[in-house]
């Protein structure tokens, strides 16, 4: 009861607070699901790992079927070995499926075309240690075929979105983890993808990059771009996630949406902005009255990323941490859909 | 070709930041500019440059075959490996965009070094002749001996007999038929080449001969009595030779005591050099040659990298490499195998078996590196020899285009069907 309670209590905390933030987060919560086909298709999926001999090791992904559709927030959740990483590297066309059938917007993985609608944040840097952020930035978007004009200027943005706009000419090999995920992030949204595919997005960022990653996440949902996540950190997937998936040693074990598979109907909770100790008395009476349960009562309590935030926000507004993070507020423009 | 562009610019960034230019142009420098301190030939300018153009070019070749095999090994495997490309294949790309990219790359990094290396041979040439302690009539004459390089007209072949082979016993002479064409126009004078074996073969001391050439219209134009070593360069100094004519060539052998008869091999053994071009421009074809041929290297590593982790193609490339330095051995291993000798019988099925498998992988090894014997500078540029136009666009169009182009086809094909979501094979 007393845990039920305080899952409740984060879901109204960060409900409202999301409201008042993002008025995007309205328009995505509300959102029906698209109309459109599913982005990502699996039916039957496997893979199979073999050694030299060709002989079966692992079986890493069973005939698992799933849909990611468009405009969606969706999480691949699971422990260690339960497939979710092959099963994003299949999608990635990194790995090729033993059987079933894998379409990325209604194709092959593999395709050209469709690779250029997708964003891709690894879990571990993939980056060239030699280049610097700014020359990264610029590496990974000349592969799309940007403008040349459009392209600096997408990676200005992106850079003072992820607050590196300071160690832009410095090289990626000196940068800390959670600098990498941030100039990781900024190179999969180069491209202002459909498709975003992030593996782990938060680890190794402190807990205003993570805000500013679900924020962005959010955002980028309301601009009906698709989001699959991979993640251990579950707040943070069930912070963001519409729907996700659970897998265990190579099965999907749930699906669906997760608001349906969080909420206990079985229980009701009233939130009173204020009282006084009478009314309480008068309320919980009632209560007790109509439903023979005795009703618990307490006051609703800051998360402890809630309070981070608010007191990192006061001890230093607008300043650059030595490693050269900037706390920066602002999405890109181009991310936002403003140009 | 932007996507291509990109990506070959990411090699040459890896390559400058990696320090692997820096390295091989310390490597090159230390080897050309080293070298004459270590081989210091008989101390004459004409020897010293004889050691740059000899050594320090084939030094300099060695040490960028190596640098573009390694390089060539390492820009996939290490990609694979160190997982980047695990990134760099969830974008837009074609697998052949990839391998024609860092292809490009490492052929731009080979031109760099190449054209130091080019450089710096050309300016060690020029300041040793420019030191020498001659008058300046002498240093002309050293730079025009130095500088020019000759086209080898080889003697017309004559019945019966192989090319200009030829056995001149004492108090007999034999004479050799050049065809002079229109490409001789101009020419101010020529060089006759020769080598002979001398009989009996323990005669050591120089053979007596007397060494006479005409033509049609030029009577006169040689008659030289020499003390012939067995190799030699004989300086023939004819005014204007006839474009169009045949020039005769005799040697009288006037040796009889002690009674030495001379043979002349072969074809390779005798020929008549015409100057053709200067010095600089068969450098410059020399290193266009140079340069198809790391292109081949760079691919060889590049397929290598495609199929293996890093340290089997380094092993592997560099083996091929290896093969490729070792000119004849190879061939002679496609063509007889191991020469095993096992008086067993059961031994001998087996050596006889290890025989055929070795003569089968030879020969693949021996069809592989077939163009690289074809157009090597380094059988021309140290006998100061013409380097043809035609064999140097053949060299540019089979190494540098045909052979690489083939490679990236297959490169690309290995490239898309690997799994590279598993860091290793």
């Amino acid at each position: 009861m007393k845990k039920r309670f305080d899952r409740c209590q984060i879901d109204c905390i960060l409900h409202e607070r999301q409201k008042d933030r993002n008025p995007v987060f309205k328009l995505q919560v509300n959102q029906e699901l698209s109309p459109i086909g599913p982005v990502i298709k699996a039916d039957g999926l496997t893979k199979v790992f073999r050694d030299f001999w060709r002989r079966p090791v692992v079986s890493a992904v069973k005939a698992v079927h799933f849909e990611v559709r468009a405009g969606e927030i969706f999480g691949l959740l699971g422990p260690n070995g339960s497939g979710k990483s092959t099963t994003l590297r299949m999608i990635l066309g990194l790995l090729k499926p033993t059987a079933g059938i894998l379409r990325v917007f209604g194709k092959e993985p593999q395709d050209v075309n469709s690779k250029a609608k997708i964003g891709y944040l690894p879990e571990d840097s993939c980056l060239y240690p030699f280049l610097t952020a700014r020359e990264t930035l610029m590496f990974y978007g000349s592969l799309f075929n940007l403008d040349s004009s459009i392209l600096k200027e997408r990676v200005k943005q992106l850079l003072e979105m992820t607050g590196l706009q300071h160690a832009a000419a410095r090289r990626i090999g000196e940068f800390s983890k959670g600098m990498l995920r941030r100039i990781g992030l900024a190179q999969a949204l180069i491209n202002d993808p459909d498709l975003i595919i992030l593996d782990e997005p938060t680890s190794g960022l402190d807990p205003v990059g993570c805000r500013q990653v679900k924020d962005l996440i959010l955002i980028l949902a309301g601009r009906g771009k698709t989001v699959l996540i991979s993640s251990h950190l579950l707040a943070d997937v069930e912070s963001v996630c519409q729907r996700v998936i659970i897998m265990n040693n190579g099965n999907i074990i749930v699906q669906g949406r997760l608001n349906e598979l969080l909420e206990n109907e079985a229980i009701y909770r009233f939130c009173v902005p204020s009282a006084s100790a009478e009314q309480i008395q008068v309320i919980q009476s009632f209560l007790r009255m109509q439903t023979g349960a005795a009703p618990q009562t307490d006051h609703p309590r800051k998360t402890l990323e809630q309070f981070f935030l608010e007191t990192v926000a006061q001890a230093q507004p607008g300043t650059t941490s030595p490693s050269g993070v900037a706390y920066a507020e602002k999405v890109a423009p181009f991310l936002a859909g403003e140009n | 070709m932007r996507k291509i562009a990109a990506i070959a610019a990411l090699t040459i960034r890896s390559a400058i930041r990696s320090r692997v230019i820096a390295v091989a142009a310390a490597a090159i420098i230390a080897v050309i500019i080293g070298l004459p301190f270590v081989i210091k030939g008989d101390g004459t300018p004409e020897s010293q440059s004889i050691i740059f153009i000899n050594y320090s070019f084939g030094l300099l070749m060695f040490v960028l075959s190596l640098t573009a095999t390694w390089c060539g090994a390492g820009a996939i495997s290490l990609e694979i490996g160190e997982r980047q490309i695990q990134l760099l294949i969830t974008k837009p790309l074609r697998s052949v965009q990839i391998w024609a990219g860092k292809l490009l790359g490492l052929m731009t990094v080979n031109l760099v070094l190449l054209a130091l290396g080019g450089a710096l041979i050309s300016a060690m040439i020029h300041w040793t002749l420019g030191t020498a302690e001659t008058n300046k009539t002498g240093q002309n004459d050293l730079r025009r001996k130095i500088m020019t390089v000759y086209r080898a007209v080889p003697p017309l072949k004559a019945s019966g007999l192989q090319s200009s082979q030829a056995a001149i016993s004492p108090g007999q002479s034999f004479s050799w038929r050049f065809e002079l064409t229109k490409r001789t126009t101009g020419a101010q004078f020529a060089l006759l080449k020769f080598r002979f074996i001398p009989s009996p073969f323990s005669h050591q001391t120089p053979v007596a001969g007397v060494w006479r050439a005409a033509t049609e219209k030029q009577a006169d134009l040689l008659n030289k009595t020499l003390s012939n070593s067995p190799n030699m360069t004989v300086y023939l100094n004819i005014p204007k030779i006839d474009p169009a004519g045949i020039l005769k060539l005799e040697y009288q052998n006037i040796q009889t005591n002690p009674a030495v008869t001379v043979f002349f091999p072969s074809g390779n053994d005798l020929s008549l050099l015409i100057p053709e071009s200067s010095f600089e421009a068969n450098l410059l074809r020399g290193l266009i040659i140079g340069f198809a041929r790391l292109a081949f290297f760079t691919s060889l590593g590049m397929i290598a990298g495609t199929l293996f982790t890093f340290p089997v193609a380094v092993f592997a490339s560099l083996g091929l490499l290896a093969m490729a330095f070792s000119g004849g051995f190879v061939r002679q291993l496609a063509e007889r195998g191991l020469s095993t000798d096992t008086s067993c019988e059961q031994f001998s099925i087996i050596a006889f078996m290890l025989n055929d498998m070795v003569r089968v992988s030879f020969r693949f090894f021996a069809f592989v590196l077939s163009p690289l014997e074809r157009f090597d500078p380094l059988a021309f540029l140290p006998d100061s020899l013409f380097i043809p136009w035609s064999l140097t666009g053949q060299s540019f169009a089979v190494l540098c285009c045909l052979y690489p182009l083939i490679l990236l086809l297959i490169g690309a094909g290995c490239l898309r069907r690997r799994e590279v979501g598993i860091s290793s094979v």
